[in-house]
């Protein structure tokens, strides 16, 4: 079963850090198809966060067809991401590409990391 | 929106020459978990006792589920109190308590509050007043809890908790509200307890009512604007200014918006609940300004 | 709530019953001593006063005197102490301790919360002193009788259904006090102190009124004399004896036009070479009468009933006020 965790300081909705979550753990596997996630009494058991957030969460997978919800059982994981895995190996290769240039170019390892988080947010904020 | 369980209309309190509330006007719906948040001395704890029946109001009308706060057995049994320092009877033991509660309240859930408390590994036979802070601040909320409320109402019910009680104090009430789908207000002047545990807020400031709204929709409302030096006036119409801050070169605004900011000479970003309750609690705020309510 | 208000005056409760218990047993031992002495005065058939002085000496002089004292003490002690361990902390030490927040959220209201503490707590003033002023007054019983002094001010105040009315009095006047102070410890100086001066001005300035009095001016009887006095210049003070069985307000030797009488003494028959019986004589030919307020002892019971209803109407009273305190007060 995953366990969920909230960082107060990340600035991203409480809600939206579950479902990153969840599919971070679908991503490495540690989800599978047919796992059932934690009961929203459960989650808040143990975190300190308010259920209509978890509910919320739980329906936005449901939404997007990551879980389902049986009830009167609980939510389980309908499907993997592992189908999007196709993209991620020339993802990765651009990614170590642009990498070597930057550090060829004289960038130090904060400096590549602050490049790289303002222009993700800035291309997040402009496609939503 | 269906029955609030609050309907506050120009309530007003004063002690005396002091003004401890003035004028606030705001409605709470119902299921949610609400946060009172503002400074010591912001009037928290007052408008609170209003909403229990503790005090009366000097002028202006207060209902609560319905009914006038403190008014007869009935209205009692609905509404759950946790005052501030969760009060207990240092001489009487855990299960004296419970016994109390039984006595004193019809709709009593014995067995409830006896699970309740070998859960929290508490001793029935030990006297309150040995019970750690944390112990009684769990204590209490049993004692609101067992009586099946509708609403629970709390004043800064972990203030004085150290974090670990803290964290166990929000865990224990966030599971009760999980199944029992009860109404609940707690007021603090910690924000960042807030932000996890409430979906309302209602920020409070020298005795004023500030704004108040679901936190979704305060936070997808405002932005922190940061951009070259100007005028508030030369901001994007819609945008209102709740804190404004000024260098020689650079402005930083806080603002809040309906619509999107179309204005690309200036950083647009999203706030922390923290972020945005200091902004509302900052000086630069015109003194008259009405409460703001999201539309529903 | 009655459970509670009970738990919360559990032990208060005990140790009173304790102390009482324990003031019982010394009353029914010592009982027998008393009754034994009495035994003179019992048989006696005429001219009882020497056997009554007898009686009364025995006693004094015995253990039964010590507690005679005790027994005084305990019942003028009884009602402040109850006033101030039981009135005063009733309500404050609830407001003190904030736990009135918690009360006041259980489905019970605040008038109800008064009642019950005010109901139990009073209904066990009431029965405390109540036991404990019929304990002391059967005790006293022969000894009053043949003192002939329970009307007096310092006896009256300790017998029959008086202390019953300061007891109840100084409870509620305590709860007034802890609920308009809201510390527990200033509550109960305050109380002690009202108390003392409400209780003090009784029998100075009202009690003498609550019945008509006698007043009697019968002729000076020479010889039933307290004392006849003349200093140097001559003035004299005259005094008659108090009323037997009574409680003498005022007494005095007045002139037949009605002014006290204060001399001046006639050198030859008062001055230092007059011969002795010669003053006394001179002054029963002067007209003189006795000027003579008082309650004989068949005002008793109406004296007390009447007092201890001014105590109970004033408890009363002050309970109400403490309602209308609640109701109007605010945290």
């Amino acid at each position: 079963m995953i366990e969920f965790h909230l960082d107060g300081r990340s600035g991203v909705a409480p809600y939206m850090q579950l479902i990153q979550q969840v599919r971070q753990a679908l991503r490495l596997g540690l989800l599978r198809e047919g796992d059932k996630l934690p009961t929203i009494k459960d989650v808040v058991a143990k975190v300190a966060i308010n259920p209509n957030t978890v509910l919320k969460a739980y329906r936005e997978l449901e939404y997007e067809g990551l879980v389902s919800a049986r009830p009167g059982v609980g939510t389980f994981i309908a499907r993997t991401l592992n189908d999007e895995t196709g993209a991620h190996e020339p993802l990765r290769e651009e990614l170590r590409a642009w990498l070597r240039r930057a550090q060829a170019a004289g960038l130090d390892a904060d400096s590549i990391e602050a490049l790289f988080v303002t222009t993700f947010r800035t291309q997040l904020q402009e496609s939503t | 929106m269906t029955d609030p369980v609050l309907r506050a209309t120009g309530l007003t309190k004063h002690y005396g020459r002091r003004a401890a509330l003035t004028d606030c006007t705001l409605t709470v719906p119902p299921g949610r978990v609400v946060g009172l948040v503002g400074p010591n001395g912001a009037g928290k704890t007052t408008l609170l006792q209003l909403a229990v029946g503790m005090l009366t109001p000097t002028a202006g009308s207060i209902t609560v589920l319905g009914g006038r706060p403190g008014a007869g057995p009935a209205q009692l049994a609905k509404v759950g109190f946790v005052a501030q320092d969760a009060p207990t009877y240092a001489g009487l033991t855990v299960a004296e308590h419970l016994r109390f509660g039984r006595r004193t309240n019809p709709g009593w859930d014995q067995p409830f509050a006896e699970d309740r408390i070998a859960q929290l590994g508490l001793d029935p036979a030990q006297k309150a007043g040995r019970l750690s802070g944390g112990q009684r601040a769990q204590l209490a909320l049993t004692l609101a809890v067992a009586k099946r409320p509708e609403l629970l109402v709390l004043d800064e019910p972990v203030a004085s908790l150290d974090p670990i009680a803290r964290r166990e104090f929000l865990r224990a009430l966030m599971a009760y509200t999980a199944e029992h789908r009860t109404s609940v207000i707690l007021s603090s002047h910690l924000v960042s307890d807030l932000e996890r545990v409430c979906d309302h807020l209602i920020v409070l400031t020298a005795s004023r009512v500030r704004v108040t709204g679901e936190v979704d929709e305060l936070m997808g409302s405002h932005y922190r604007l940061t951009g070259a030096r100007r005028d508030p006036a030369d901001l994007p119409a819609g945008a209102e200014v709740i804190e404004h801050s000024h260098t020689e070169r650079q402005s930083t605004f806080v603002v809040r918006s309906l619509v999107p900011i179309a204005d690309a000479s200036l950083t647009v970003e999203q706030l922390t609940l923290e972020d945005l309750v200091l902004a509302y609690l900052s000086p630069s705020l015109p003194p008259h300004r009405t409460e703001l309510e999201t539309a529903r | 709530m009655i459970w509670f208000t009970w738990r919360q005056f559990r032990t208060p409760a005990a140790i009173t019953a304790g102390a009482l218990a324990v003031f019982a047993i010394v009353l029914l031992v010592s009982g027998n001593a008393i009754t034994d002495a009495y035994a003179g005065v019992a048989t006696c058939r005429s001219d009882c006063g020497n056997a009554i002085d007898a009686f009364l000496t025995q006693v004094r002089n015995s253990a039964g005197g010590t507690i005679y004292n005790i027994g005084l003490a305990i019942m003028y002690a009884a009602p402040p102490l109850i006033g101030v361990f039981w009135g005063a902390p009733l309500i404050a030490r609830e407001l003190e301790a904030g736990t009135h927040r918690l009360a006041w959220n259980q489905s019970i209201t605040r008038s109800r919360w008064l009642a019950t503490k005010l109901a139990i707590v009073g209904g066990a003033t009431a029965l405390a002193t109540g036991l404990l002023s019929w304990a002391v007054t059967t005790w006293a019983h022969r000894i009053d009788s043949a003192a002939a002094d329970r009307i007096t001010p310092l006896v009256f105040g300790a017998r029959g259904v008086v202390p019953i009315g300061y007891a109840l009095f100084a409870f509620t006047l305590g709860v007034t006090c802890g609920m308009v102070i809201r510390r527990t410890v200033p509550a109960m100086a305050a109380t002690l102190g009202v108390y003392a001066v409400a209780v003090a001005s009784m029998p100075l300035w009202l009690r003498a009124h609550l019945v008509p009095a006698r007043h009697e001016t019968p002729a000076l009887d020479m010889g039933n004399l307290d004392a006849l006095l003349i200093d140097q210049r001559g003035e004299m003070l005259v005094k008659p004896n108090d009323v037997a069985n009574a409680w003498t307000v005022s007494n005095q030797t007045v002139t037949s036009a009605g002014q006290p009488f204060t001399g001046p003494a006639d050198p030859t028959h008062c001055g230092p070479t007059a011969p002795m019986r010669g003053c006394d004589a001179w002054v029963g030919s002067l007209g003189l009468r006795q000027d003579v307020v008082y309650h004989p002892d068949s005002h008793y019971w109406p004296l007390q009933w009447i007092e201890a209803g001014i105590f109970v109407a004033l408890a009363a009273l002050l309970a109400a006020v403490s309602f209308w305190w609640l109701r109007r007060r605010l945290t």
